[in-house]
């Protein structure tokens, strides 16, 4: 068993992985820029807002949304590989003054209090040791009246196959989800009054789907070419039917949640 | 009266069906007919004022009316910018009524072209240029009416000479706009090293202009002798590791003969990963023609499979199920070095049908869209299942992981012709409208169907408006 902190490091590192962003895309999770767009159009988020991402990635959404809605936005993010990738890609795309990244722990925020009008969190919060402690972390970083956007996936108790609760289900932000009522109580705890969540899960569907038609042609082309081998393609048909399975039961998903900071009383 | 003249005699066509059309002159809406005579279509239809029209629409009746089978259900988007009022055509759009989402959406960044070709359903010219801001506000609109939208292709004019053209790539691609492509003749492409590698840090796909591989040809419908301009400008892109799509508009008697050789140079050139053939659309500016011997598409794939020595038989193309599938046909070729194998061959195509036409163009070989798609999402997880791999996770984290060598290069192997045919007054069918799902976006968030944009009127009307809006902005700053 690896320390937290070290873990953290080698999760961190691990999504800054080619093969991460071959897995999982640029933006690191389901729905892509897609469900990022949407996310803050669900904050509302309005031009000049300070705006965190917290645990940013490579900075994909970042930058997005820094052009998308003119927000300043700051990424945070551990990953030394993905860090350094977030200033080399802003570089190369001539990212607006606006984008900043900054290499440091989500759970422990190196930022004043108060300092932003929005934070969002993407497909993160899983992968938080302490998640109380983080959000209201969050909680502390908004002025009063801010908005948190959180996305997740969810996991219902239980329902998780033993070959998906392994390193690889860590990574896919599995092992430690919570269930979809777990990640409302989350942010309600830490003072913020949950305003809309949505039901993403379609889009992990429509992945799926996608994702099934590239494998059945990998097979079959696998089958012509010679060379051509592919020993994932035998096993991943079968699992990704029992994962479609948990996400059509409603057992595996993936939402998103927008939550507005009570001021203190 | 000789007794023959009281023998009943049979038609020497059969009545197909009965839709509506547009008149040749006028554009009114009128019905027509659909009949077969010869094993060749034809769309015959009266107006009013201007009499009787016929003009070919299908060269092989079979391949026709065999199409339907793979007609499949529209997907409803989720937003419509129209009500029902006058009926289609004339309600674009989308209104409630259409039958289909939007899969490729056009956005004609302005008027203007560096060149002045003979044959341009746009009619390049005078008129005006989008802003940044208004082409950013069609993108949100576009993302409001389908979620999660497929591809945007920035075109004109010509939208290489639009200063703002990087930002608007980039824009569409901040919105998670799964592909972005630009239609270009390539001029630019070919002379500015400094655009190119803008271009090429943003890596949309090119739709090139590519009419043939004879000098003549481009004279005939380009006006100017553009081949080694072509040919410059694909090496340019193969260089810069950029992708392209040939795009050859097909006329009759000018180049013909020449759609096996377009195909066998694409599959040869390193930037060239599908070629597109349109049958010339006799809108805007286009030559002399005549409406029973137009272009088919059942001319080009004929003329695919008898020019390229045995690599094709006509079963490798197959009707593309989200348009009205008398629309398009596509293929998929598997490429490996000598080896070319078309995908209907190796596939059960029904089983696939909907991964391989259910989308305007080839999945791109750009690392971006194996990402986001969720390929290895789930492959990722099958590895959970092999101990060697996972071991390589838990320890390394990272670099060093030897990936599957189809993962990274199977999008090099993947070759795509296509074969659409648009309509103009001739062969405008309202059925095939109705089920279009390709869209030219305006800026006032409304999204005509291509060819209803170009036979009906809109293009003109959208033109002139925009072109005297533009025209008082300019007005009132310099005031």
């Amino acid at each position: 068993m690896l320390s937290t902190y070290a873990a953290k490091i080698c999760c961190a590192d691990l999504y800054s992985s080619e093969l991460a962003r071959l897995i999982l895309g640029d933006s690191l999770h389901p729905g892509g820029l897609r469900a990022t767009n949407r996310l803050g159009r669900a904050m509302g988020l309005q031009p000049g807002w300070h705006v965190l991402d917290l645990a940013c990635g490579i900075g994909t959404s970042a930058t997005a949304l820094s052009r998308v809605f003119r927000c300043h936005v700051t990424g945070l993010e551990l990953g030394a590989v993905a860090a350094e990738n977030s200033r080399q890609r802003a570089l190369e795309q001539s990212v607006p003054a606006n984008v900043a990244f900054v290499r440091g722990d989500a759970e422990m925020p190196p930022f004043r209090s108060g300092a932003f009008d929005a934070v969002i969190i993407e497909c993160a919060t899983s992968l938080f040791a302490d998640k109380p402690s983080a959000i209201r972390e969050v909680r502390r970083l908004l002025r009063p009246g801010g908005v948190i956007g959180l996305s997740d996936v969810t996991v219902e108790p239980g329902s998780l196959p033993p070959e998906l609760d392994s390193t690889v289900g860590m990574m896919l932000c599995l092992t430690d989800a919570l269930p979809a009522g777990g990640y409302q109580t989350l942010l309600e705890s830490a003072g913020f009054k949950v305003v809309e969540r949505t039901d993403l899960s379609g889009e992990v569907l429509s992945l799926l789907a996608e994702v099934r038609g590239k494998l059945n042609l990998r097979h079959t082309l696998g089958q012509t070419a010679p060379g051509v081998a592919d020993d994932l393609t035998s096993i991943a048909p079968d699992l990704l039917e029992r994962v479609e399975n948990l996400v059509q039961r409603g057992q595996i998903g993936y939402w998103h949640y927008v939550g507005r900071n009570k001021p203190v009383l | 009266m000789t007794a023959a003249n009281h023998v009943k005699r049979d038609a020497d066509f059969i009545f197909h069906e009965l839709t509506r059309s547009i008149c040749p002159e006028c554009k009114a809406v009128i019905d027509a007919q659909v009949i077969i005579r010869d094993n060749k279509v034809y769309m015959r239809k009266r107006c009013p004022q201007h009499g009787w029209f016929e003009g070919i629409i299908s060269s092989d009746a079979e391949m026709y009316v065999g199409s339907v089978r793979f007609n499949k259900p529209g997907t409803i988007p989720l937003d419509f910018s129209t009500e029902v009022e006058n009926g289609c055509p004339l309600d674009c759009g989308l209104c409630p009524e259409h039958k289909q989402h939007i899969c490729l959406a056009l956005i004609e960044v302005n008027t203007a072209c560096n060149l002045d070709c003979p044959v341009c359903f746009a009619d390049a010219g005078i008129g005006y240029n989008l802003t940044l801001e208004q082409v950013e506000s069609m993108l949100d609109r576009f993302v409001e009416i389908e979620g999660d939208p497929e591809v945007v292709q920035f075109s004109g004019g010509e939208p290489t000479i639009h200063p703002q053209l990087p930002q608007m790539i980039q824009a569409a691609k901040d919105r998670g706009i799964r592909q972005v492509m630009i239609n270009t003749n390539g001029v630019r492409l070919a002379r500015d090293d400094r655009f190119l590698a803008q271009m090429a840090a943003l890596d949309p796909v090119v739709y090139f202009q590519f009419d043939g591989l004879r000098e003549e040809t481009y004279l005939t419908i380009r006006g100017e002798p553009l081949l080694d301009t072509k040919m410059r400008a694909l090496d340019r892109l193969a260089d810069a590791g950029m992708t392209a799509v040939l795009v050859a508009a097909i006329e009759r008697d000018v180049n013909t003969d020449e759609v096996g050789a377009i195909v066998e140079f694409g599959l040869q050139h390193p930037a060239v990963r599908g070629v597109v053939f349109q049958p010339v659309t006799h809108v805007g500016r286009h030559i002399e023609f005549d409406p029973m011997t137009r272009v088919t598409i059942p001319d080009i794939i004929h003329g695919i499979v008898d020019q390229t020595a045995g690599r094709f038989v006509l079963e490798d193309f197959v009707p593309v199920p989200c348009c009205f599938p008398t629309c398009q046909v596509n293929s998929y070729l598997f490429v490996n070095g000598d080896t070319v194998m078309p995908l209907p061959r190796l596939l059960e195509i029904d089983q696939y049908l909907d991964y391989i036409t259910n989308r305007a163009l080839p999945k791109p070989p750009n690392a971006a869209d194996i990402q986001t798609a969720l390929e290895g999402l789930w492959s990722a997880s099958a590895v959970a299942g092999a101990e060697k791999t996972a071991s390589q996770f838990e320890c390394a984290c990272g670099p060093g992981l030897d990936l599957p060598y189809e993962v990274n290069h199977l999008k090099e192997h993947i070759f795509q012709i296509a074969i659409k045919d648009f309509l103009d007054a001739w062969t405008f069918n309202v059925k095939q409208v109705m089920k279009c799902c390709v869209a030219i976006l305006i800026p006032d968030g409304r999204a005509i169907p291509f060819c209803a944009y170009n036979s009906v009127g809109y293009r003109e009307q959208i033109r002139d408006q925009l072109t005297l809006e533009q025209g008082r902005q300019i007005r009132s700053r310099s005031h």
